[in-house]
C-alpha cells in the first residue's frame, strides 16, 4: 500500500480542525495547526508535507499571506484555501497566480476536496 | 382902306395878350388895352407916366431885356422869352414874351413889338405841380423804393433812380443813353432762374386785362455781382370812366433782407427737420437696437428657458441617481452585511456538515443499531445544511466580486437549458410555448449568471402556475436590444407586491419555496448586464416579464 498523502490543515477553530482530521484521517495523514505563524515551523520539520490547506481569516496572519511565505519556501506543495467566504478579490488572484489551486467552501464537500488531493 | 384898318385895330385891341411896341431904347411908344391892365395900370397914359423905359420899369431884371435886344439882332425873332415883369405896384408877374423887329418905313426908324402874355397863374400850377411831384419823389426816395412807368403800346418803360440805385447803378448810367427801352435792361438785370417766369408774370398781368393789383417777385443783378430780391408792384391806370390806359405804374421795394430772413427761417425750418429727422433717426436706431437687444434678451430667455428645463432634467435625473445611489448603498451595505454574516453561518455549518460526514462515515463503519431512524437524522441534518447553505449562496450574490460579463451567451441554448434543468418542475399541465427569433442571437454576458436569471425567472412563472396553464417564451432583437419575453397565466401579482418583487428578501411563497433573493439577485445581474427587466401582471390573468438586454 502506498503511503498516505501528508496534508497540513490550518484553520484557527479547533472544532473545524478536529472534524477535518475525522473525516480526511481514513485516507490521509492530516496535520493541523491553529496558528498559521506556528504551521510554517511545522512545515520545515514535517518536510512530507505535499498539501496545505488553510482557512482564509485567521488572527495572526491571513490565509493567503500564510500560504505565500510557505510557497517561497516550498513552492512544490500544492495549497488550497478551505473559507466560509465566496471568493474575494484576494482570492481571485491567488487563483490566478497559481498561488492556491483551489478555492473550497464551507461548509466544506467532501467529494471536491477528495478529488483536487487526488489530482494534486 | 379904312376898314382894313379898323379890322386890325379891333384885333389889336381885342387879342387875349398884351402887344406893346417900344423903341430899341426901350421907350413905349402904343400898347394895347391887355397890355397896361396886365401890369395893373388903368390906362396907356398912366403906363406911359409910369413907365419911362421898358428895361427899368417893366422888365424886373433888366438884363433880361438885353438878352432878347440881342436875340432880335441876331434875327432870331421866332424864340419864345420867358421873364419876369413888375406891375406899377411893384408885383412880379410870370411872363411869355413872344418879340418881333419892326422897321417904319418912312422915317427907317426900328421899333420892337412885343407880344406878352401873364403866365403867373400858370406858373404857380406848375410850381405847385413840382412841388407835388417833388413830395412824391422824396417819398420814393426815403422809402428806397423804385418807380416805374410802363406805356402799354410803346413798351416803353420809365425808371425813377431808385430803380437802379437801389442796385448800385447810376442812373445816369442808363439815362445817358438816351430814350433807351429800358424794359430791355429790366430783363437784361433780372436772375437768369427767375427772368422767364417774371417776364411771363408781367406779360399775363397785361394779357388777361390788369384785373387787380401786378404783383412779381424776382432778382435783379446788384452792381456787386449780388442778387437782389425785388418785390415789384404795380396797377395799369384807368380813366374815370373805368377803362384801361395805356400807362402802367408800379413801384420796385427791395425785399432782400426779407428774402434772407425768409430764407434763414426756411433753412432754419429745414435744419429743424433735419434736426428732426436726426433725432428721428437716431431714435430709430435706439429702437432697433433696443428691439434688437430685446430679441438678443427673449432668445437668453428662450435660452435659460431651455438650460433651466435642462437643468430641471437633470435635477429630475440627479434624482433618479440619487435613488439608484441610496439603493446601491443599501445592497453595498447589505453586501458587506451578508459578506461577514455568510462567513459565520458557514463556519458553523461548517461544524455540522463535518459533523454529519463524521456521523455518516461512522454509522457506515459501525452499523447503527436503529439505521433507519439514524439515516432520517443524518439526512435531515444533511438537508438543513443544504438549504442554510444554499440561502447564504444566495447572500453571497450581493457582495460577490465583479466577475466577468464579456462571455459570449447564446440566449435560445441558455433558456433551452434553463427549461432542461427545471424539467422536474414543470408539472404535466404546465406547456411551455417557445416562440423564438429564427436568427440566433448571441449577447455578451456571464453564461453562469444568466442562467440564473433565467431559471429564476421560468421557475416563478411554473410556481404562479396553479393548477394548468401555459408559459409564453418570446425572444426578438430589436435594433440594439435583446427583448426576452416571459409570461405566464398564473395568479398574477398585486399592483402592491410588484413594486417590491425585486426587493431582497421578499417573497409571497410558502417558506421553503423561495427565500426572497431570486428576483432581487436577477436584478443586479441583468443590470450588470445593462440590460432591464420590467413586469406587468394582473392579479388572477398572469405574469409578464419583460427582460431587454444589450445585443452584442
Amino acid at each position: 500500500m502506498q503511503e498516505k498523502i501528508k496534508i497540513l490543515y490550518v484553520d484557527d477553530e479547533f472544532i473545524n480542525l478536529q472534524l477535518f482530521k475525522i473525516i480526511f484521517s481514513k485516507k490521509y495523514e492530516v496535520l493541523t495547526e491553529l496558528n498559521p505563524i506556528k504551521a510554517l515551523e511545522i512545515l520545515d520539520k514535517e518536510l512530507e508535507i505535499s498539501i496545505v490547506i488553510s482557512d482564509m481569516r485567521m488572527p495572526q496572519i491571513s490565509g493567503i499571506e500564510f500560504i505565500k511565505k510557505a510557497k517561497e519556501k516550498y513552492s512544490d506543495k500544492k495549497y488550497f484555501i478551505l473559507t466560509g467566504y465566496e471568493i474575494t478579490e484576494e482570492i481571485r488572484q491567488a487563483l490566478d497566480n497559481r498561488l492556491i489551486l483551489e478555492h473550497f467552501k464551507k461548509p466544506f464537500d467532501i467529494n471536491q476536496i477528495s478529488k483536487a488531493i487526488e489530482a494534486a | 382902306m379904312t376898314s382894313e384898318f379898323t379890322t386890325i385895330k379891333t384885333l389889336f385891341e381885342n387879342a387875349p395878350v398884351g402887344i406893346i411896341l417900344t423903341t430899341i431904347s426901350g421907350e413905349v411908344i402904343s400898347m394895347n388895352d391887355q397890355m397896361y391892365k396886365m401890369f395893373g395900370y388903368s390906362s396907356i397914359d398912366e403906363m406911359k407916366r409910369y413907365v419911362k423905359n421898358v428895361a427899368e420899369d417893366v422888365y424886373a431884371n433888366p438884363e433880361d431885356r438885353e438878352s432878347l435886344l440881342s436875340s432880335v439882332k441876331n434875327n432870331q425873332t421866332d424864340k419864345l422869352f420867358f421873364i419876369q415883369g413888375k406891375t406899377k405896384d411893384k408885383n412880379i408877374i410870370d411872363c411869355e414874351v413872344f418879340v418881333n423887329k419892326y422897321t417904319d418905313k418912312d422915317t427907317n426908324e426900328e421899333y420892337l413889338i412885343g407880344i406878352v402874355e401873364d403866365v403867373t397863374k400858370q406858373k404857380k400850377t406848375e410850381e405847385l405841380l413840382r412841388q407835388s411831384n417833388e413830395r412824391y419823389k422824396s417819398i420814393i426816395t426815403v422809402s428806397n423804393t423804385g418807380a416805374w412807368e410802363y406805356k402799354n403800346d410803346s413798351d416803353y418803360l420809365w425808371c425813377s433812380p431808385e430803380y437802379f440805385t437801389m442796385l448800385g447803378y447810376n442812373p445816369n448810367d442808363f439815362i445817358k443813353e438816351g430814350r433807351v427801352n429800358l424794359k430791355e435792361v429790366w430783363i437784361n438785370l433780372l436772375h437768369p432762374e427767375d427772368r422767364e417766369k417774371a417776364d411771363n408774370t408781367f406779360a399775363d398781368y397785361l394779357k388777361k386785362g390788369s384785373a387787380g393789383m401786378y404783383e412779381n417777385y424776382f432778382r435783379m443783378k446788384h452792381i456787386n455781382g449780388s442778387w437782389i430780391w425785388i418785390w415789384s408792384r404795380g396797377q395799369t391806370l384807368r380813366k374815370p370812366n373805368g377803362t384801361l390806359t395805356d400807362l402802367t405804374v408800379g413801384t420796385h421795394i427791395d425785399i432782400t433782407s426779407q428774402k434772407e430772413a425768409e430764407k434763414k427761417l426756411i433753412d432754419y425750418k429745414n435744419n429743424l427737420e433735419i434736426m428732426v429727422q436726426q433725432r428721428t433717426n437716431e431714435l430709430e436706431l435706439v429702437n432697433k437696437e433696443l428691439g434688437i437687444t430685446n430679441k438678443e434678451l427673449s432668445s437668453k430667455s428662450d435660452i435659460i428657458k431651455k438650460q433651466n428645463e435642462k437643468l430641471t432634467t437633470t435635477i429630475h435625473n440627479l434624482k433618479e441617481t440619487q435613488l439608484k445611489l441610496v439603493q446601491a448603498e443599501k445592497m453595498a451595505s447589505l453586501g458587506i452585511l451578508t459578506a461577514g454574516v455568510a462567513h459565520e453561518i458557514n463556519n458553523p455549518l461548517n461544524y455540522v456538515m463535518g459533523a454529519f460526514v463524521g456521523l455518516n462515515q461512522y454509522f457506515e463503519e459501525y452499523e447503527s443499531s436503529d439505521k433507519e431512524k439514524t439515516d432520517f437524522l443524518l439526512n435531515s441534518l444533511k438537508i438543513g445544511v443544504e438549504r442554510i447553505s444554499n440561502i447564504v449562496v444566495g447572500l453571497n450574490q450581493f457582495s460577490r466580486s465583479k466577475e466577468s460579463v464579456d462571455e459570449d451567451c447564446d440566449i435560445h441554448t441558455i433558456i433551452d437549458n434553463c427549461i432542461r434543468v427545471l424539467h422536474n418542475k414543470i408539472k404535466n399541465s404546465v406547456e411551455v410555448i417557445k416562440e423564438f427569433a429564427d436568427e440566433k442571437i448571441v449577447i455578451r454576458g456571464n453564461v453562469g449568471k444568466l442562467h440564473q436569471v433565467f431559471v429564476n425567472i421560468i421557475n416563478n412563472a411554473i410556481q404562479a402556475i396553479k393548477n394548468k396553464g401555459s408559459i409564453h417564451i418570446r425572444t426578438m432583437a430589436a435594433g440594439h436590444q435583446l427583448i426576452v419575453e416571459i409570461s405566464d397565466d398564473g395568479i398574477g401579482i398585486s399592483e402592491k407586491n410588484i413594486q417590491k418583487i425585486t426587493d431582497p428578501f421578499f417573497t409571497t411563497k410558502p417558506p421553503g419555496e423561495g427565500t426572497g433573493l431570486g428576483l432581487s439577485i436577477s436584478n443586479i445581474i441583468v443590470k450588470d448586464h445593462k440590460g432591464a427587466m420590467e413586469f406587468k401582471s394582473e392579479v388572477g390573468k398572469g405574469t409578464k416579464v419583460i427582460l431587454t438586454l444589450p445585443l452584442k
